[in-house]
């Protein structure tokens, strides 16, 4: 296979630049091993992957243009270009710097409530399942921004709209029972009718079991029944 | 293009000159020098930026060195207590060590006692002290105040096991480092590899290390320090993109190899904890969000190499972890029933698998892999491991001032306390470090010679050329494979003396002809690998003349050659110590 990877180095270059080599094709072999063989056999390739099985989200880059985790992706024997995740700044070669995206998607992750549990306030609250899958699958996000890199509607309302990993937090902690802030305002505020249910971000997404349109379509049916759809929608 | 008028050369004196007016808080960042050429996109030569990376001094009340469950347990009880906390992530924060994915974790937080610790293993009084101290026994309240959802119910949405001290399933580490780094009163610094410990008499001032995006090296001064960095299973051996663990590359054990060096005695470090997990394909070997377990509750489903059962299938020991391990261990290895990469056959058919491994039977069909109606082989994964600083009962280390959340005699022949006793002893060593500082010292002068002989040593690595050079890549499959010769579920004296021929081969002739590609100090993967390197080596050959010096079987492995207990012996820890460049062990007995 042809590998082409886009590397650049700020400090140094002057900008990007590709560098090509041949990497052996193997049966059922990932674009991460593909990549390392390219590291390993024809040039060093700066990535920071870790978990190697799509939990920590590192290895999140653009795959033939598509924002792709790279470590559970099947290849075939054919070409690959390997770019860094499109939407943030590049560090080096393919390692992109999330520390804005994630200090912000962590804010909407932590619950909002009035005040701490004890003992006696903690409830063993039974979810009604229709909450509790949702919910449970949301909680595999790794916040790896392969969502937002695909997505149409934050390319054309940059300023409007927080993108699909912003929105599922606010999704995740709307089903959540135990919090107490107004989600549905959070979601319509933070551009939840500039997104087009087109679906691409449950196509990129890579934990196959979140369900990214449908949690859009709940909270659009909560902020209609509070009567907060906005002028535009 | 403009050169700047400052020097850009680190030196000693610009080090004392600050430390001499007593400076605190100051920040001293270098300047970029150097210009890029190549309008083509090509890259230039020779012009990377001059003479190498800056230094910053940061200063802060308390140190914490890293960002998982243990740390964020210690910063939490920091900041209640009213401490500036710092923390300071190898990884990019919420995304760095096994607490950085987005796991069911379903390991339980216990208020038992760590499996199988009757024995004298565990330094009970820091065990009780943590009991006693801990503020919050009943996790189930801890961890909802801490972000948690406990989405996994009982099918009529219950909470099971509601309200006892034991959680199982469902717990996602990113909430504790969400709640945590909220906090105004904690700073974080992320991406910054500590290299090393910055000990002045006796006494340890802070650490340094890399910051990784820009190369630059860091001092953190504090005068309490806790260090919370995981145990390191990524020696274990080596497939095409992770080694036989869930573990990451971010654990290579850096901090508790620099204590090792400047004069710390490490225990525990021939213990490990295993499970199994599938290794097919390559790729997504031992992956836990993308393969299927063999543990204990799926013992029905392990078959070795001929398709026999690994476990009689009344066989009720299957749930004491050891007994698990070591099993293992004779069956594969000494049985000779075990599968090429070392491993058994995992044949899961209609049973029933825990939703966060059965949500993977989907991802493996896009390789072509039916778990359902196929056998898939897995391998036993190393995802504990010890080897830490000793402690006393307050946690503190041989260096005042220096904490270690998870140090030796914690957990004992556990071998890594995992999710169960990372919050607890978290939780106390944040405590222990808050009344520490009740009563600290002010540290008097300070001997700098440590922080410029570290960033030499680090620019070194970064910068060395050498004919026939080989690259860290290589250098780490070395260690890696020799390690999983050495420190698996079943270890004897040939194999543990083979690999520390190798090991030695390695620290020989490999380590001093390791160079990187590149050697712009910018995100530089390489240098970072070469630097763990040596902390990789320094604790797989520790691990391994521990275990080989122990001719005993305790623990989750299955000593061939030894396979009993020998409490007559062996009831102690084993303690190493660098003594000019031998590790060199000693039996201690740990407080009853």
């Amino acid at each position: 296979m042809k590998i082409d990877v886009l590397k650049y180095d700020p400090a140094v270059d002057a900008k990007p630049y590709h560098v090509t080599g041949e990497v052996a094709f193997r049966e059922k072999m990932t674009a991460l091993e593909a990549l390392v063989e390219f590291n390993n056999g024809v040039e060093a390739v700066n990535l920071d992957y870790s978990c190697a099985c799509r939990l920590c989200g590192r290895c999140a880059v653009m795959l033939n243009g598509t924002p792709t985790l790279i470590c559970v992706t099947p290849i075939e024997d054919k070409d690959y270009t390997y770019e860094p995740l499109k939407g943030f700044p590049v560090v080096r070669d393919l390692i992109v710097d999330k520390a804005s995206f994630d200090d912000k998607l962590s804010g909407i992750f932590n619950r909002v409530r009035i005040e701490p549990f004890n003992e006696q306030t903690v409830v063993p609250a039974s979810y009604d399942p229709a909450v509790r899958d949702p919910l449970y699958h949301m909680e595999f996000c790794c916040r790896c921004g392969v969502c937002n890199a695909g997505c149409p509607a934050m390319a054309s309302f940059p300023d409007e709209y927080i993108g699909p990993a912003g929105m599922l937090a606010i999704a995740y902690r709307h089903l959540d029972p135990l919090d107490q802030g107004d989600r549905v305002m959070e979601a319509v505020n933070n551009g939840l009718y500039r997104c087009i249910m087109c679906g691409k971000c449950d196509e990129l997404c890579q934990q196959q079991d979140i369900a990214h349109v449908e949690a859009w379509q709940m909270l659009r049916d909560a902020a209609v029944a509070r009567g907060i759809k906005p002028s535009y929608a | 293009m403009n050169s700047t008028e400052r020097s850009s050369t680190f030196s000693r004196r610009d080090f004392l000159k600050f430390a001499t007016v007593g400076a605190v808080g100051a920040t001293v960042v270098g300047s970029l020098g150097g210009c890029s050429t190549g309008g083509d996109g090509t890259t230039p030569d020779a012009v990377t930026p001059v003479e190498g990376p800056k230094y910053e001094v940061i200063n802060t009340d308390l140190l914490i060195i890293g960002a998982g469950n243990n740390a964020m347990s210690a910063a939490s009880q920091a900041a209640v207590a009213g401490k500036q906390v710092t923390i300071v992530d190898k990884g990019p924060l919420r995304h760095s060590g096994t607490s950085g994915l987005s796991w069911d974790a379903f390991s339980t937080i216990a208020n038992g006692a760590p499996e199988g610790q009757d024995a004298v293993q565990l330094n009970h009084e820091v065990w009780r002290n943590a009991v006693a101290y801990d503020p919050q026994p009943l996790k189930t309240v801890y961890m909802i105040n801490h972000g948690q959802s406990l989405a996994d119910r009982n099918p009529d949405g219950t909470l099971a096991g509601y309200l006892v001290p034991f959680l199982s399933q469902a717990l996602f580490f990113r909430r504790e480092t969400d709640e945590a780094s909220e906090r105004q009163s904690t700073t974080v610094y992320d991406r910054t590899m500590i290299t090393d410990l910055l000990i002045s008499n006796g006494r340890c001032l802070g650490a340094m290390g890399v910051h990784l995006p820009t190369g630059n090296f860091r001092i953190f001064r504090a005068p309490a320090t806790v260090v919370a960095t995981g145990g390191c299973t990524w020696i274990y051996g080596w497939f095409t993109v992770s080694a036989y663990t869930i573990g990451t590359p971010d654990n290579t054990a850096d901090v508790d190899m620099a204590a090792f060096r400047r004069g710390a005695g490490i225990g525990d470090s021939e213990y490990a904890q295993y499970d199994v997990l599938s290794a097919y394909p390559a790729g997504l070997a031992c992956g836990f969000g993308s393969g299927v377990c063999g543990d204990s509750q799926e013992a029905a489903a392990i078959f070795d190499k001929d398709g026999e059962l690994v476990f009689e299938p009344d066989d009720a020991n299957v749930w004491d972890r050891t007994y698990f391990a070591q099993h293992m261990g004779k069956v594969i290895v000494e049985e000779e029933r075990g599968t090429e990469n070392g491993g058994v056959v995992l044949n899961v058919g209609d049973a029933a698998i825990r939703y966060s491994n059965a949500r993977n039977i989907d991802l493996l069909k896009l390789f072509g892999v039916d778990v359902r109606t196929q056998s898939i082989e897995a391998v036993p994964e190393m995802y504990e491991h010890g080897g830490a600083p000793v402690i006393d009962g307050n946690l503190m280390t041989e260096f005042e001032g220096l904490f270690h959340a998870r140090g030796a005699g914690t957990t004992g022949q556990v071998g890594g306390g995992q999710v169960a006793f990372n919050q607890l002893y978290g939780t106390y060593a944040g405590h222990c470090a808050v009344e520490y500082l009740k009563n600290a010292s002010d540290p008097g002068e300070i001997d700098w010679t440590p922080a410029v002989a570290e960033y030499e040593r680090l620019q070194e690595i970064r910068t060395r050329t050498v004919e026939g050079g080989i690259r860290p890549h290589v250098v780490r499959k070395n260690i890696q494979m020799a390690a999983y010769k050495a420190l698996g579920v079943y270890r004897n004296a040939t194999l543990m003396g083979e690999a520390i021929t190798e090991f030695e081969r390695i620290r020989a002739e490999d380590l001093p002809k390791m160079v990187v590609s590149s050697d712009s100090p910018t995100y530089n993967i390489e240098w970072k690998q070469a630097i763990e390197n040596y902390n990789m080596l320094d604790i797989a050959e520790m691990s391994t003349r521990a275990s080989l010096m122990r001719e005993e079987t305790r623990g989750m492995y299955l000593r061939g050659d030894f396979p009993e207990k020998d409490d007559v012996n062996w009831n102690c820890m084993l303690v190493c110590r660098d003594k000019g460049g031998v590790m060199e062990f000693e039996k201690v007995q740990l407080p009853a």
